[in-house]
């Protein structure tokens, strides 16, 4: 034996240095694909989240808002979402690359199918309603998310253009209600044109609210038409508020 | 005849027995030396400490041994991998050492021949200072690739599993560093007669 490995073999011995076992590696194996698991289960929420946001906005308020289909783009996009998803789509491909096969497989087929599997995974948390706790968690827990909603939600209030969106604030008689709007503006609005209202829209104090219409004052609107409130608006429709 | 013990054979032969361990360092302690000076351009008393610290790696890690891969780069990888923490923990710069007889220089200034346009008729001496000037700029990358691929004469598969990058990346890094090559020699104006 050569020199330097009767040496290394010695210092094997004296310092009683051992093979880790077998379960390490396996361990550190597994873990490793929990992390990957975890990742791209984050980034099936985070598109279910995207998805929800732009299946359930009213894109003919939008249209009223945006000068043109871009413009109608851009007031809608998550892009918070989208920062978010693209973060956790880069975490799947390197931790997945640090695998111990997968490093052989090109960064842009892994980076293609962690965008294929999302997209499926954000189908199925979109049906199961499954974003919906997720973005709420998130509301609940990261204080700068609040302030994110309520900004992106004051595009959806201009009532120069007939648009107000907002809360319940208050019930009264005959056909009116108040509604404090994104802009923490409040509103008479009457309901007289349009009740009974359709079922995404509940009329009850504390609940979301979205209405066409004309300002006949400076804090008077007359309902021409309920729709949807934004899908960011900070409280949750009525189906959903049982998470 | 004697048939030799294949390194898979002798890595579950060290697991029961560390003298069996022995003989797989025997097997590739000159070649891992060769190719630590060649990364790194260390004396060789450094390479020595490095390669204890490979080997007893490598012992460490027996169990995570995967017999898909083959034992060789494996050991190339952990040796690259303590020769790059080595590096951190000094905090040198990387040089470039190639054979004292030469004989790396002509190897890769063969292969760079017959794959750049470098003239046929060049001093091999001065062209040989000239290639560790040149080969001294690449990025860490593409001096990797060339010595792997040209000099410790790696296949592609080995060269991936080393570095932990899909074949088609290496494939693509060889192109790109004999490019980068041919460029700073052209650059630096490499003598030729």
């Amino acid at each position: 034996m050569n020199e330097i490995s009767q040496k290394i073999l010695q210092v094997i011995k004296d310092k009683h240095i051992h093979p880790k076992p077998r379960w390490h590696f396996i361990m550190a194996h597994i873990l490793m694909w929990i992390a990957v698991s975890v990742a791209i289960a984050v980034g099936a929420l985070c598109c279910g989240v995207v998805i929800r946001h732009f299946l359930k906005t009213d894109w003919g308020m939008v249209q009223k808002l945006a000068a043109g289909p871009v413009e109608s783009f851009m007031i809608v996009l998550p892009y918070l979402w989208f920062v978010l998803l693209a973060i956790i789509l880069y975490l799947a491909k390197w931790l997945f690359a640090h695998t111990e096969n997968g490093y052989k497989i090109k960064p842009a087929v892994v980076l293609m199918g962690s965008i294929l599997v999302s997209l499926a995974g954000g189908l199925l948390t979109f049906g199961t309603h499954l974003d919906v706790p997720f973005e709420h968690g998130f509301r609940k827990h990261m204080p700068f998310y609040s302030d994110y909603i309520k900004e992106r939600s004051s595009h959806f209030v201009n009532t120069s253009k007939g648009i107000l969106a907002g809360e319940i604030l208050e019930m009264r008689p005959e056909d009116e209600v108040m509604v404090v709007d994104f802009d923490d503006e409040q509103w008479e609005v009457d309901l007289h044109n349009v009740l009974p209202a359709p079922e995404f829209i509940v009329l009850q104090k504390g609940f979301p609210i979205g209405v066409l219409g004309k300002k006949t004052a400076p804090s008077s609107f007359k309902a021409k038409k309920l729709i949807p409130p934004p899908p960011f608006f900070e409280y949750l429709e009525e189906n959903e508020r049982k998470f | 005849m004697d048939l030799q013990p294949t390194d898979g054979e002798l890595v579950i032969m060290s697991l029961k027995d560390p003298d069996q361990f022995g003989k797989l360092m025997e097997r590739y302690e000159s070649k891992l030396f060769r190719f630590v000076r060649r990364l790194t351009g260390y004396d060789p008393s450094t390479i020595e400490d490095i390669l204890q610290e490979t080997f007893i790696k490598i012992y460490q890690h027996l169990n995570d041994y995967n017999p898909t891969l083959s034992f060789s780069a494996w050991a190339y990888r952990i040796a690259r991998n303590e020769s790059i923490n080595h590096f951190r923990k000094a905090k040198s710069s990387r040089t470039v050492s190639l054979d004292d007889d030469n004989e790396d220089t002509q190897s890769l200034i063969k292969v760079l021949k017959d794959k750049t346009d470098i003239p046929e008729d060049f001093k091999q001496k001065e062209s040989g200072d000239e290639v560790l000037k040149i080969l001294s700029m690449l990025s860490l990358q593409y001096r990797d690739v060339l010595i792997l691929k040209f000099l410790e004469e790696m296949s592609y598969e080995e060269i991936s599993d080393i570095l932990k990058i899909p074949m088609g990346t290496v494939a693509t890094l060889i192109s790109r560093a004999k490019k980068q090559f041919k460029m700073i020699a052209e650059k630096n104006n490499l003598k030729f007669d």
